[in-house]
């Protein structure tokens, strides 16, 4: 879709009349969205193509979680394509690229060769690869230029939401540090086996992404990006919840402190995404 | 970022997505459409069930997106868009009321109240954007 328009004329996609750039992200997008509908709307499928995942629960579970995570992604992208390249949004991927490289490579290497399956990594990488191109043909040399003010708005309940939201991604990932396996425990119905904790690396991976781009946003200002990915990864949640509890799956009143940071996340992006949508 | 000039009809199209995004998640997901299917006292859905309902949730998906982007465009180039969403609730209505009467069963249900809030919404939408068919098309 996105190359679609760009050789129409009409819109030029990125903001950029370099090709390159366009087709990588492109390349991206697909890589994303492909892994996005996947691991949300057929787990079962990833599920068996990887002799190590067994059909349960808590392996769709996870596969859910990374499903949504991808598609505010493909979201950030579509944003980009109409508004232009944006140094914050690839702060979060390219990070969130080259984790998730280092993860698939540790899980499969961890394996016995007869189930090992590396499409994945393959994928993964070429991910990173595309991203980086694009990164550095589009935008050139890192860039820390101060903003003028925190966050670059002088809004402050959005920057009261943004500090809060950095200081919780940080949180998860030094929770994880110290306590690996506290997630599963916390979470009723989640079984923990080597595969579940594998997973829960992942969404620490995605909190430390999270962190740095939060990090690099509260010196260089906000990226609408980031918050309309943010947006659409937070509604999923929310309606995700709202859907366990209202079909009684949530069993022993679930996991309280994962109850709170959906709703918070998702009122919080929405505040942040009404009050800064005005000036993009 | 947001080029729908009325405020009201943001809110009501946001509230709408929101719901239609709900319901959507609950279909394409097996345990859920089984247990949303358990609450309205039917019998447990087999595969085609699931298949049909998936495809229902898919096609509130892409409707959610229509919203979306109608949120993000003038009024002016999403008149065809409320006037059919419009319909599409009212028939919605209509059906969920015809399937009610034909068996013999007329009661106030959460799927029959959110079929009226949907439509009430769009009306709305559509009369405060100057959508109405009336205001374009002269009947005489």
């Amino acid at each position: 879709m996105l190359l679609l328009l760009s050789n129409r004329g009409e819109i030029v996609m990125f903001k950029t009349d370099d090709k390159l750039i366009q087709i990588c992200l492109a390349v991206s997008y697909a890589i994303l969205a492909l892994y996005g509908i996947i691991n949300y709307f057929n787990p079962e499928y990833i599920i068996n193509q990887y002799n190590s995942l067994e059909s349960n629960d808590t392996n769709r579970f996870f596969l859910g979680w990374y499903g949504m995570m991808n598609l505010g992604a493909v979201a950030g992208l579509i944003y980009m394509g109409y508004k232009g390249l944006d140094r914050a949004y690839f702060a979060y991927a390219i990070p969130l690229a080259a984790l998730f490289t280092i993860w698939a490579y540790m899980g499969q290497s961890a394996l016995p060769e007869d189930q090992q399956n590396w499409t994945a990594m393959g994928l993964f990488v070429v991910n990173l690869v595309v991203l980086l191109i694009a990164r550095i043909r589009g935008l050139g040399g890192l860039d820390f230029t101060k903003a003028v003010n925190m966050w670059g708005t002088s809004d402050k309940l959005c920057q009261i939401i943004f500090t809060i939201g950095l200081i919780g991604q940080a949180l998860f990932v030094v929770q994880y540090i110290f306590a690996p396996s506290s997630f599963i425990d916390q979470t009723p119905g989640l079984e923990a086996s080597d595969v579940a904790q594998r997973f829960v690396m992942g969404l620490m991976f995605f909190s430390l992404a999270w962190t740095i781009a939060l990090l690099y946003q509260l010196r260089t200002g906000y990226s609408m990006s980031l918050i309309v990915t943010s947006l659409v990864i937070s509604t999923m949640f929310m309606c995700t919840m709202l859907n366990f509890y209202a079909s009684g799956s949530v069993q022993d009143g679930g996991n309280t402190f994962l109850s709170i940071n959906i709703l918070g996340n998702f009122i919080g992006s929405l505040i942040v995404f009404f009050r800064l949508q005005s000036q993009h | 970022m947001i080029k729908l000039e009325d405020r009201i009809s943001v809110i009501i199209l946001c509230l709408i997505t929101f719901m239609g995004t709900f319901y959507a998640l609950m279909m394409v997901n097996a345990n859920f459409a089984t247990a949303f299917l358990e609450s309205l006292g039917r019998p447990i859905p087999n595969e085609d069930t699931l298949f049909w309902m998936g495809w229902w949730g898919y096609i509130y998906l892409g409707l959610g997106i229509g919203n979306i982007m109608a949120i993000l465009s003038p009024a002016s180039d999403s008149r065809v868009f409320f006037r059919a969403m419009t319909m599409v609730a009212m028939i919605s209505l209509i059906r969920v009321l015809g399937n009610q009467l034909a068996a013999d069963d007329l009661s106030i249900t959460p799927t029959l109240i959110a079929q009226f809030l949907v439509l009430i919404g769009y009306s709305v939408v559509l009369t405060r954007t100057n959508s109405r068919l009336g205001k374009h098309f002269g009947w005489l």
